[in-house]
């Protein structure tokens, strides 16, 4: 399944203002099997573009559109939340298991698919647990193994790591990887850090500050399995001071053009 | 660059933190007792006995505050005529209605509210232009539109409770996480699953507080109705040891009351705590 980004433009109408361009002429294309990271500053309208693929949000001109042959059961898109976007009434098997529950799957076969991904993702003794019981990293856990659970077509990921701590983050970022040499679904993975895009992804795509254009598309040269270890590759470096450069650049160009931002005030 | 400094003998101490030298003491007797799960009793009973002490001594007039064992004498007495059992059955029935068919409209009305944007167009004003009143001054009006009995004793009950129902129902939905509300989105869910599986039970804890608070005013509102419009049940019971100047009989029928109305909303809260404690614990960590 390949997704088509074809001039994609998005405003915000805000009450009593001007609307607030938020993607401008976006095109791009996300292949099939490929895990595409994206960077860029915050606000630009990184989360908008995904909510956008997972159908929450209408684009304002152009199209997106999904094309070729399916490869899994599941919905076309499933998103995993960077606040995780738990269900604080549902017990950990409960919450993972509810993308099935919402397709009409029955309850004993929903229940085994939700175990198998709790094992897969090291949680299997928590299926019990409340996610108020739980710490950051594990719920984070839950949120993508509710989202595998789902077996979509694509999986978006919005910052997912962005609020778990560094030992947790390594962690999660190597089982990520795993799973995907395993399974080889096409990930869309939105990130702050240049590190963490360089480590997953096949291909990197820079934005520019609001209104969101592609700065830089980036073919990700090292070969996988990867490792921390590319960070002593000296390409890792260019590619992380160029990558930084392209965002420098971009942050002050907003800073010269006021104009740019002033439009939309939180 | 400053070698770090070894703690000498001779050196100059600013500050100490340490564990305390004595060991602490634990609560005493009467902290343990307060502190137990029956420790709310025991306040009660001080006051009873003080009560009790004194009208022995002369200290209380004993005509307009009989004694605590009087009370329960005369509490004892009209239980055993069935005089208790008889009226409390009927208000309870009263009240029960009144609860049901104030509360569930109100449910209805507030789920609108939250989710139908032109319903709280018509609605909200007519709620806020209404809420304030208070509610136990229409029951002349009730009685001019029911007659005596049962009828306008419901009336009453389900008007007063209506109303924390109503604004608790419709403050809980719009609180509704709207994140989960995305993700529900996004997993596919119609907006029937919504409502079921995210928007009812997100808001179910605070609706819950409003049939709390709603059945203890259903209750009010029932004994109220009942000193007024009815010669059987609790209240008119009461109203009417009153009439007769049986102040022993009527403080019996008081305490009944209270009794009532604290089981109905300890076992309301227990509910709550039973079943909505990740409610709380959520709220909590945010
Ligand atoms: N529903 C909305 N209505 C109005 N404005 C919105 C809405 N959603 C987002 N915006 C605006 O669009 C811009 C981009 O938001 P978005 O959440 O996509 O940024 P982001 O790149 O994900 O930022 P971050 O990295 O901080 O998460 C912001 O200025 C935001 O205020
Ligand atoms: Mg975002």
């Amino acid at each position: 399944m390949i997704v088509s980004l074809e001039n994609v433009f998005k405003s915000f109408q805000v009450p009593g203002g001007a609307p607030l361009p938020v993607l401008d002429n976006f095109s791009c294309e996300i292949a099939e099997r490929e895990f595409l990271c994206i960077v860029g500053p915050s606000g630009c309208g990184k989360s908008t573009l995904l909510t956008m693929l997972g159908g929450l949000e209408k684009p304002t001109g152009g199209v997106i559109r999904f094309s070729g042959e399916r490869s899994s059961s599941g919905p076309l898109t499933t998103i995993v939340w960077q606040d995780y976007a738990l269900i604080p009434w549902r017990s950990v098997i409960d919450n993972v298991s509810f993308g099935l529950e919402i397709m009409g799957v029955p309850k004993h076969q929903r229940k085994a698919e939700a175990m198998r991904h709790l094992k897969l993702m090291g949680i299997e003794g928590f299926d019990q647990h409340y996610p108020h019981q739980l710490s950051g990293g594990m719920r984070q856990r839950v949120g993508i193994a509710r989202a595998l659970t789902n077996n979509p077509e694509i999986l978006l990921m919005d910052e997912p790591f962005g609020a778990v701590d560094a030992q947790t983050r390594m962690v999660l970022q190597d089982e990520l990887t795993a799973l995907w040499m395993r399974d080889r679904k096409t990930v869309l993975f939105i990130t702050h850090s240049i590190e963490e895009a360089l480590l997953l992804g096949d291909r990197v795509i820079v934005l520019s500050p609001r209104p969101a254009r592609i700065l830089e598309e980036i073919t990700v040269p090292f070969p996988r399995p990867r490792s921390v270890d590319i960070e002593r590759d000296p390409r890792f470096t260019e590619l992380r001071l160029h990558i930084w450069d392209l965002l420098k650049g971009g942050v002050e160009k907003a800073r010269i053009e006021p104009e740019a931002t002033s439009a939309g005030t939180h | 660059m400053l070698a770090p400094t070894d703690p000498k003998a001779g050196d100059k101490v600013v500050a100490e933190i340490r564990a305390p030298q004595t060991l602490q003491r634990g609560p005493n007797v009467v902290e343990r007792a307060l502190r137990s799960p029956v420790g709310f009793l025991f306040p009660a009973i001080a006051v009873i006995v003080l009560w009790e002490l004194g009208g022995t001594f002369g200290f209380i007039d004993r005509i307009f505050f009989p004694q605590p064992s009087r009370i329960f004498r005369a509490l004892e007495r009209l239980a055993a005529e069935g005089v208790i059992l008889e009226n409390l059955s009927i208000t309870l029935r009263r009240v029960a209605a009144g609860f049901v068919i104030g509360t569930i409209p109100a449910v209805l009305v507030g789920l609108m509210l939250a989710r139908v944007k032109w319903a709280s167009l018509i609605i909200d004003p007519l709620i806020s232009l209404t809420y304030p009143i208070p509610h136990i001054a229409t029951l002349p009006l009730l009685l001019v539109i029911f007659g005596l009995g049962s009828p306008p004793i419901i009336a009453l009950s389900s008007i007063v409770c209506f109303y924390p129902a109503v604004v608790n129902t419709a403050a809980g939905v719009r609180q509704v996480d709207e994140r989960l509300v995305q993700m529900a989105r996004n997993m596919g869910a119609s907006s029937r699953q919504l409502l079921w599986k995210i928007i009812i039970p997100a808001a179910l804890p605070t609706m819950f507080a409003g049939l709390r608070l709603g059945l203890g005013l259903a209750l009010l509102g029932g004994i109220a109705g009942e000193f007024v419009a009815a010669s059987e049940g609790i209240g008119a019971q009461t109203w009417l040891y009153w009439q007769v100047y049986k102040i022993e009989d009527m403080y019996a029928t008081l305490v009944v009351i209270i009794a009532t109305g604290f089981t109905m909303t300890n076992v309301m809260l227990f509910l709550e705590r039973r079943f909505f404690s990740w409610s709380k614990a959520t709220q909590k960590q945010l």
